[in-house]
């Protein structure tokens, strides 16, 4: 590290260098932007990829033909997975992807000289992507909308604020958990291999192969509070107008713990890992 | 029998490739088992709700994940590092060293690498099928193994020959290296009966995604439920698609010009 590279480590900590970040953000967007449109047909080809709750869907929905199961009927299970399907498509990251390549070759050299924060680069491009996406996911919002007329949610202005909240959280939540796995590539080589993991984890209690409330009871009662209901099930669960008063407020104070933690622990995970890096030379 | 020495050649430097790699081994034999393990305890959610799903029981929905897994490791051992390859290829313009051999390009072009840990998968796979099948308490008559035999012949040709439409794809639309992801999404629902989806979406996994072919109708044949009508249908469509892409294959090469062209 140069010394440089250590005042500027020592300002980050200090939180000298975020009087400057509105403007470097509005730059590293306008970026990341134009890289975006530059892969618009690969983007498509990806939000395709993110379709399996409507298989789910399409499944549950031909077991419910025959009564409703558990609290879902038919038209139930229509509005939980279009919703679970939106919430998907805005929470994805794929920052791993980026983060194991660029500590494994060494390109990760090369942002830490910038004078910022490498994780702004990737939130930025992640914005980018998500902007992206909301051009094509609002008109087909309002195709669903006029398609299945019995789709039903509960839109009052606290569940739709909370709504808000959670989707970011959401995303968050996914973003600083891959991150954490990501920063394990500067020790260990198999870091894919856990996040993989991690994603098969959160498909299973994060609501997509079932609604939570659909597993066994103690199963549900443990999910419940681990992070991967709030990384896709919560912001749809809020909005189906299922949750009481009270569950509603243990819910976001669950989620808000998991994101202080995740914090935390990206934050420790960093300082250590590129001191590990400095020490193999790059 | 030059092509089979060939591929004899080729399967044997793949293995030494991989053989560096060990540990790459056992994360992922121990990952094809979390998968399976997953992909079960998916399935028994829905059998906490019903016992049935599209007509089929626990037992013979889990033949049909048993196969999903079968031929998730043909794809991933066979395909997905070739059409990766030759993505690549086409994009650097390295393809012209493999279309300069004196050996069919499509039969280099496809069958060159072989990721040889993933066909852990295909054992696995295949160990679920014969769970179910004693589970069943069903021992199937010669007949039915033989028809069992012919749709995983087909199913494969199929596989293979979706594969090789993607790839040629790639010609055109370098961009989008993504594209066997899209693959993936649909052979998701493979992971069911295709019984259980209504309408449209059956009509779509059967003859346009031919997904059925490949995880249902196999099983099917083994537990004797497959009509000839089915199977007959599942040939020809093997052989069309074949053809096709072989087809479609050619006109793509055509279309080449290398990259510094």
């Amino acid at each position: 590290m140069t010394s440089d590279e250590r005042r500027r480590t020592k300002d980050e900590r200090a939180g000298l260098a975020f009087f400057g970040l509105p403007g470097k953000y509005a730059a590293l967007l306008r970026r990341a932007m134009g890289l975006m449109l530059e892969y618009r047909a690969s983007i498509v080809i990806w939000m395709l990829t993110g379709v399996m709750p409507l298989v789910m869907l399409a499944v549950w929905y031909a077991l419910a033909e025959s009564g409703p199961i558990g609290s879902y009927s038919q038209n139930d299970f229509v509005s939980y997975y279009l919703l679970l399907t939106l919430v998907r498509q805005l929470t994805n990251v794929w920052v791993i992807w980026e983060l194991d390549y660029e500590i494994r070759h060494g390109d990760l050299s090369i942002k830490l000289l910038h004078p910022i924060n490498p994780i702004h680069e990737y939130i930025a491009s992640h914005l980018a992507d998500k902007v992206f996406r909301l051009w094509i996911l609002i008109p087909l919002a309002f195709l669903a909308w006029w398609l299945f007329p019995t789709l039903h949610y509960d839109f009052t202005p606290l569940t739709v604020t909370l709504w808000l909240v959670a989707m970011v959280v959401a995303w968050l939540l996914r973003f600083l958990s891959q991150y954490c796995f990501g920063i394990l590539a500067f020790w260990i080589s198999q870091a894919l291999t856990l996040n993989e993991m991690w994603f098969a984890a959160m498909l299973m209690l994060g609501g997509v192969v079932a609604p939570l409330d659909l597993f066994p009871a103690p199963v549900a009662a443990v999910a419940n509070y681990l992070p991967f209901r709030f990384m896709l099930s919560f912001p749809v669960e809020i909005l189906l107008g299922r949750l009481s008063t009270a569950d509603l407020m243990l819910g976001s104070l669950t989620m808000l713990g998991w994101l202080v933690f995740l914090v935390m622990l990206y934050r420790w995970l960093w300082s250590k890992g590129i001191r590990q890096f400095s020490a193999f030379g790059a | 029998m030059r092509y089979i020495r060939l591929l004899v050649i080729f399967y044997k430097n793949s293995l030494l490739r991989e053989l560096e790699y060990r540990v790459n081994f056992l994360a992922n034999a121990l990952m094809s088992v979390f998968w399976l393990v997953w992909g079960i305890l998916g399935v028994s959610v829905f059998f906490l709700h019903r016992n049935t799903m599209g007509d089929w029981t626990y037992p013979e929905v889990l033949m049909v994940v048993g196969l999903f897994t079968f031929f998730e490791g043909v794809i991933e051992a066979l395909l997905r590092p070739n059409v990766g390859a030759v993505i690549d290829q086409i994009r650097d313009g390295t393809l012209d060293f493999v279309l300069t051999k004196p050996v069919n390009a499509q039969f280099i072009a496809s069958l060159r690498n072989l990721v040889i840990w993933r066909l852990v998968d295909v054992v696995i796979g295949l160990f679920v099928i014969v769970y179910g099948l004693t589970q069943l308490h069903v021992i199937p008559t010669l007949a039915q193994i033989g028809f069992f035999v012919a749709m995983i012949l087909s199913a494969l040709v199929i596989v293979y020959s979706i594969w090789l439409l993607m790839v040629s794809l790639a010609f055109w639309f370098v961009k989008i290296d993504n594209i066997t992801e899209l693959f993936y999404a649909f052979y998701e629902a493979g992971r069911y009966p295709v019984t259980i989806y209504r309408g449209a979406v059956r009509v779509l996994l059967t003859f346009i995604v031919p997904i059925a072919f490949i995880t249902t109708f196999p099983a099917s044949a083994l537990l004797g439920r497959l009509d000839a009508t089915t199977a007959g249908i599942g040939f020809a469509f093997a052989l069309g698609l074949f053809i096709l892409s072989n087809r479609f294959w050619n006109f793509a090469l055509r279309h080449y010009s290398s990259a510094s062209s």
